[in-house]
Formats: C-alpha cells, structure tokens, sequence
C-alpha cells in the first residue's frame, strides 16, 4: 500500500499510511500526496482519480443509471446512514473503499495514469517539459531533407 | 483438520462487516479538523501476524 501510494504520490517526502482501529482501517491524507506548488489543483486531481474507484465500488455501494451522469453510484441500504455522515465530513460519496480493491483498481491502466497524473497524450507529456510536439515534427522534416540532398 | 478451520475462522473473526467500517470511518472523520482529503482503506485480511499451529501444519 505504502509503494502504491508514493507511486502516486506527487510529492517528495515519502508517505506512511496510518492505522485506524488496530489495523482493520487505514487512513490515507492525500493533502500529503498532492504537489506543493500546485497543491489546490494536484489534490483536486488525486480526489477526482479517487472517485473512478468508488463508481465501481461493490461494498458499500450500489450503481445506478443518472440520466445526468451526476452520479453513478448511490450508498448501499446497509450502510447508508454512516456513509451519509461520512460524505459530509469528507466531501466524498465513498470516503472508505476495500484496500485490495483500491491497490488493484488504483495500480492499473488508465486509473493510475489519472492518480500518478501521467498525461493522456504525448504532446501534453512533451509540453511539461516545454518542448512543442510541433516543432519537433519540423525540425525532424529538415533533418531528412539534409540527408537527402547530401546523398 | 479442526484446528486448521478454527484457525481459519479466527483470522476472519476480525474483519469488518461494511456498515461497521463505514460506521467506524465516519466516527474517527467527524473528530478531525480538516477531513476533506482524507480517505479511508478497510483491510479485510487477519488483523495481526498469526503463526499456525504444529497441529495444522
């Protein structure tokens, strides 16, 4: 759990998860994981990437077809009292999610890209680093240009 | 063959039902300042570090 978390993790300090409840609960602060520079963004972010996991979530959980697509899941009858005080102390519909679950869900494809912030093509990939995907394109045009005419 | 299911109980006596680790969850982020980046993880193997014994060896 520890390594998933700092794979993700979009800041230097290493992270420890914490016990609650002699060890049947673990507690996750992602204030501790978000990026400090961009840290209202960067947690925005990791809690979004969060909800991709709670949307398939079959434990307290129980889908539901939202014409909107504001809501894809709904609490479960079985725990939904708890999960509604849970919501408003953390602004999430599913605070609390199985830890196999999560290391699965969250340590593959698409749901770690959007946990780690990997970006979704390779021209935004580029372009953190400030190099335009375009030029390169252009630069590479003339490269083959030169060979051409030297041959 | 007992000992072995016994054991196998116990390691399973611990974990939580949901509605306890919700109701758990939702006590212990209610008694924190500032919950809104917290979230929890509910383990559901043993609890504690069980050696077995000789008997289901």
């Amino acid at each position: 759990m520890n390594y998933l978390l700092n794979a993700i993790s979009r800041n230097r300090v290493i992270y420890r998860v914490a016990n609650v409840a002699e060890n049947a609960v673990l507690l996750v602060d992602f204030a501790a994981l978000s990026d400090p520079i961009r840290f209202d963004d960067s947690l925005a972010e990791l809690l979004e990437a969060w909800e991709l996991v709670v949307a398939v979530d079959p434990y307290w959980h129980v889908p539901v077809a939202d014409a909107d697509k504001q809501r894809v899941a709904v609490a479960g009858p079985w725990c939904s009292e708890s999960l509604v005080r849970l919501e408003k102390a953390t602004g999430s519909a599913g605070g609390v999610l199985r830890a196999e679950q999560f290391l699965a869900r969250a340590g593959a494809d698409s749901v770690f890209n959007a946990f780690a912030g990997v970006p979704q093509t390779q021209a935004e990939f580029l372009a953190q680093f400030g190099i335009d995907d375009k030029k390169i394109t252009t630069l590479l045009g003339h490269t083959a240009a030169n060979i051409r005419s030297r041959a | 063959m007992i000992a072995s299911l016994a054991l196998s109980l116990s390691m399973f006596a611990a974990v939580l039902s949901p509605a306890e680790a919700a109701k758990l969850c939702a006590d212990h982020a209610e008694t924190l300042p500032a919950a809104k980046a917290v979230r929890y993880l509910q383990l559901t193997g043993p609890t504690k570090r069980q050696t077995p014994s000789k008997s289901s060896r």
